[in-house]
């Protein structure tokens, strides 16, 4: 049995989540705003945004972030001991740089088509990652304030029933509400024989939480399946019990082992499968919002060490994104955001502590780039929150209407009292997206 | 009904039936089956993990690596992958086997609320000894000493960063210019004990840091009998320090404070009833756990008890979802110990268990940050997950088609969970041939449940 014939009949599963947003008004999404996309890659863990970020042209600079004003943070030296050479962070715009290890983006830069937004938080500031992800994804002033997320809620009032997703198992908060929201794995397309598949679809039918998960899961497949490499990144099932294992219905004696990598935090090459996500967004049946996310930010030792492998690894998602996306790209805006920044002054082992005010990034060809937005609070201890930590004088929620209004078109009305509530002090931003 | 009843108790409570064990439950009393667990260990579980190592002997080959060149460095890295994986295949099997699944839940639960995580290198080495050291023997105690013993292990000193963190003013600190870390300080308070709105501010945190400061792991040393911990009061920040009002001058005190703290009592009692009653707690089940610890001093057992006797817990047999751990473990515990046609048994297979637990996403001691592994079902269930349970629930019903043993499916649903299993569920594998019976079984939503 085909795919298609075996999906066509199961048509009935694939139903719809949307409830409820009837008197919502409808945003115009559809005629000629319908080709625009929006990407949110999340950095769970707190990014440093002074590290990624650093602001070399503010007189507090050297004292709090490195003597040579390298990249090194608070490294600690033995007596005597010289510190070795630092690639130079790239001179941005006034008196901020960028980490060397974000340097693919420069191209980026000069294109107008990347931002940084600095001295940028949530409304929390209670430097917990739990609750900080938690507001950072459900759009309301403080945690567990909603069981949906902001963009969930966006898209939920948005006409032509745009579908979202998110590469990994599980929907986030950041996704759910009244909209179709999925999630799948950008690696590897999942085989399971076709006749079982149709029998446990019966089984799961009326089941509230399995059912609709698996109604969505074959219709993401029969949408974008078919957008994932060739020859898929070594993992999982394939490795542990051979490529072939779901076709000749036999186990393999010699099942693949557990290697190193699964425990020693290896990453692979495209822990974000932004490459995938990328071509998810451009296809006429995929979605147009997509969320990815990328770990391993909360850097509390050691921390130049581990940003010159995360960093380098967040540029490529962003690249990867624009490859996948092609020439979407033009219409494209890519968020990037953390649920805090860090402590401004290193903490006693090489690292940082959690903190306020951060830096967020915004990319695509749709983006007015090529500028850090700030509004920056300074570096003394009299500038800091709490003596410790940068200052956030710009709402996330500001610079997040302002792409929302603009870009896809969401009412504003819409957006303070239903995908914002409660942030009445957070203006739009203006002038993020370039004139159509 | 008491097969209901004894259906909840083997699944809430325990790990999934072995094939029959619905019937002794419901014979011995649900109840009385579970509380009885709670006297002590398994002694078939203690003998199975009996031959693996401590804590101690992990941190003399990580101070024989130390000065090792880097081919000896890279043979000992592969050798301490092998050696995980043998030691948690172990530590499968026996879950598997055990006649006390309540007990092991709960150890489990426990590892979880006190995670430690690979995502930290030197964890591989420490994981499973951790368990054995702190988790295993603290559920016998109060939570104070347990929390004492996690907070001095090496594996919770590695992981949250407590062995680097120096006093400023100690003499270590003005010596090198190390300070502070209060990665640890915040965990425990926001994740071990009070909770992130049980009320302590940054000033406490900072307190706590410095008070901890000193506490650090002993490599290399550990022959010693220390366990693996050692003070180096040269690191330690001079005092006294304010944690919530109170002066202190060393940390012990002020832990064993944080743990007999009534947002603890809260905190705790609304993770024990997410695990044991539902993703969203009631409000009454939890009073009435956090009133049993307070009564009783934290004294886990205790704690344990007051659990079985919630009637929330027996109201709603399939509330929670199962995550792949409790699939991998009631799978095996419901297949592994089918007899052969020769009417051997063969054991469970903890390597293949461990292989099912990566690619379901949730290796052991691999969780993604100090909060632990997730206990709710929105966390587990979602359309990229539902692809990995079915692919799993065919792989195993194929694996054991290899085998050569028909399975008897019907038998085994009834088996499994006859007192709540729906005709639709019933009828579905009755009809389904085979090489498929025993996979939909696995992926029923009465199995993928507890």
């Amino acid at each position: 049995m085909d795919r298609r014939t075996f999906l066509g009949g199961l048509g009935t599963l694939a139903a719809s989540a949307s409830t409820g947003w009837a008197f919502a008004p409808r945003s115009a999404w559809a005629a000629g705003a319908g080709e625009r996309r929006l990407a949110l890659v999340i950095l769970r863990g707190g990014l440093d945004g002074l590290a990624a970020v650093p602001v070399p042209g503010d007189r507090s600079w050297s004292d709090l972030r490195g003597d040579d004003g390298d990249d090194e943070v608070g490294r600690v030296r033995r007596p005597g001991e010289q510190a070795p050479p630092a690639p130079a962070p790239t001179p941005l715009d006034g008196p901020f740089a960028l980490h060397p290890g974000l340097g693919a983006l420069m191209p980026l830069w000069q294109a107008r088509e990347l931002a940084i937004v600095h001295a940028v938080g949530t409304a929390y500031a209670s430097r917990s990652h739990f609750d900080g992800q938690n507001v950072l994804e459900n759009g309301t002033a403080r945690p567990f304030g909603a069981p949906t997320g902001w963009l969930g809620r966006a898209l939920g009032a948005v006409d032509g029933e745009p579908w979202s997703m998110a590469a990994g198992r599980v929907v986030p908060l950041v996704l759910r509400g009244p909209a179709t929201a999925s999630s799948v794995d950008p690696d590897r397309a999942p085989r399971v024989n076709g006749e079982l598949l149709a029998r446990i679809g019966s089984l799961w039918h009326n089941d509230p939480l399995m059912g609709p998960a698996l109604a969505e899961a074959i219709d993401t497949e029969a949408r974008i399946g078919g957008l994932r490499d060739a020859t898929p990144l070594p993992g999982g099932f394939d490795r542990m019990y051979g490529a072939d294992a779901g076709l000749d219905g036999r186990g393999r004696d010699d099942d693949g082992e557990i290697r190193g990598s699964d425990l020693d935090g290896r990453r692979k090459r495209d822990d974000a499968g932004a490459l995938f996500v990328g071509r998810a967004l451009a296809a006429t049946d995929g979605p147009r919002v997509a969320v990815t996310e990328l770990g391993g930010w909360d850097t509390h030792t050691g921390q130049s060490a581990t940003l010159s492998q995360r960093l380098p690894e967040l540029a490529r998602t962003l690249t990867d994104l624009r490859e996948g996306l092609g020439a979407a790209w033009a219409s494209t805006v890519v968020v990037v955001a953390t649920e805090f920044g860090r402590t401004a002054h290193p903490n006693g082992s090489g690292g940082t502590d959690h903190g306020v005010g951060g830096a967020a990034f915004l990319a695509g060809g749709a983006l007015a780039g090529g500028r850090v937005i700030a509004d920056w609070p300074g570096l003394a201890d009299r500038d800091l929150v709490d003596g410790r930590d940068l200052r956030p004088t710009t709402d996330l929620r500001s610079v997040l209407k302002g792409l929302l209004r603009d870009h896809l078109g969401v009412d504003a009305a819409h957006l303070e009292r239903d995908v914002f509530p409660d942030s009445g002090g957070a203006r739009p931003m203006d002038g993020l997206v370039r004139a159509a | 009904m008491a097969h209901t009843d004894a259906f909840v108790a083997a699944t809430r409570f325990g790990l999934g039936p072995m094939p029959g064990e619905l019937d002794a439950i419901a014979q011995q009393g649900p109840k009385p089956w579970l509380i009885a667990q709670l006297d002590g260990p398994d002694p078939e579980v203690d003998k199975r993990l009996a031959a693996l190592g401590s804590a101690a002997e992990a941190l003399g080959v990580f101070a024989a690596r130390k000065a090792a060149d880097d081919a000896a460095r890279k043979m000992l890295r592969e050798e301490l992958r092998d050696d995980f994986v043998d030691e948690h295949a172990a530590h499968l099997a026996a879950t598997a086997c055990t006649t006390r699944p309540y007990r092991e839940r709960l150890v489990a639960f426990w590892a979880n609320h006190l995670t430690v995580s690979t995502t930290k290198k030197e964890i591989v080495a420490l994981a499973g000894a951790f368990e054995r050291e702190v988790i295993r023997p603290g559920l016998d105690g109060t939570y104070a000493d347990l929390l004492v013993a996690s907070a001095r292990h090496p594996a919770m000193l590695a992981y949250l960063d407590n062995g680097r963190s120096v006093g400023p003013s100690s003499m270590a600190g003005m010596r090198s210019g190390r300070g502070i870390n209060e990665n640890y300080a915040r965990e425990l308070l926001e994740l071990h004990t009070l909770g992130v709105n049980g009320g302590y501010d940054q000033s406490d945190v900072e307190s706590l840091a410095e008070l901890l400061t000193g506490w650090t792991v002993d490599v290399g040393r550990a022959s010693q009998g220390t366990g693996g911990f050692v003070y180096r009061p040269e690191r330690h920040e001079p005092g006294p320090h304010k944690v919530l009002g109170k002066s202190y001058g060393e940390a012990e005190p002020a832990i064993r404070a944080l743990a007999a703290h009534p947002s603890t009592a809260t905190h705790l009692a609304t993770k024990l009833v997410r695990q044991f009653v539902a993703d969203d707690p009631p409000p009454k089940a939890v009073s009435a756990i956090a009133r049993a610890w307070t009564v009783s001093g934290g004294s886990l057992p205790a704690v344990h008890r007051a659990l079985v006797d919630l009637p929330e817990a027996w109201a709603n047999p399939l509330a929670k979802v199962r995550t792949p751990w409790d699939l991998v473990v009631a799978t095996t515990r419901l297949l592994a110990v089918e007899p052969a046609a020769d009417g051997t048994r063969s054991g469970p297979d903890g390597t293949a268990m461990l292989r099912s637990l990566l690619l379901l996403g949730q290796l052991p001691y691999r969780a993604p940050s100090p909060q632990g592994w997730p206990d709710r079902a929105d966390a587990w269930v979602g359309p990229g997950a539902v692809w990995a349970r079915l692919e799993w629930a065919e792989l195993v019903a194929r694996r054991f088609a290899s085998t050569g043993i028909a399975p008897n499916a019907d038998a085994l649903a009834q088996a499994a969970f006859g007192p709540v299993g729906s005709a639709t569920t019933r009828t579905a594998i009755a009809a389904a041939p085979p090489t498929q019976a025993l996979a939909l079984l696995i992926a029923s939503p009465e199995f993928q449940r507890r």
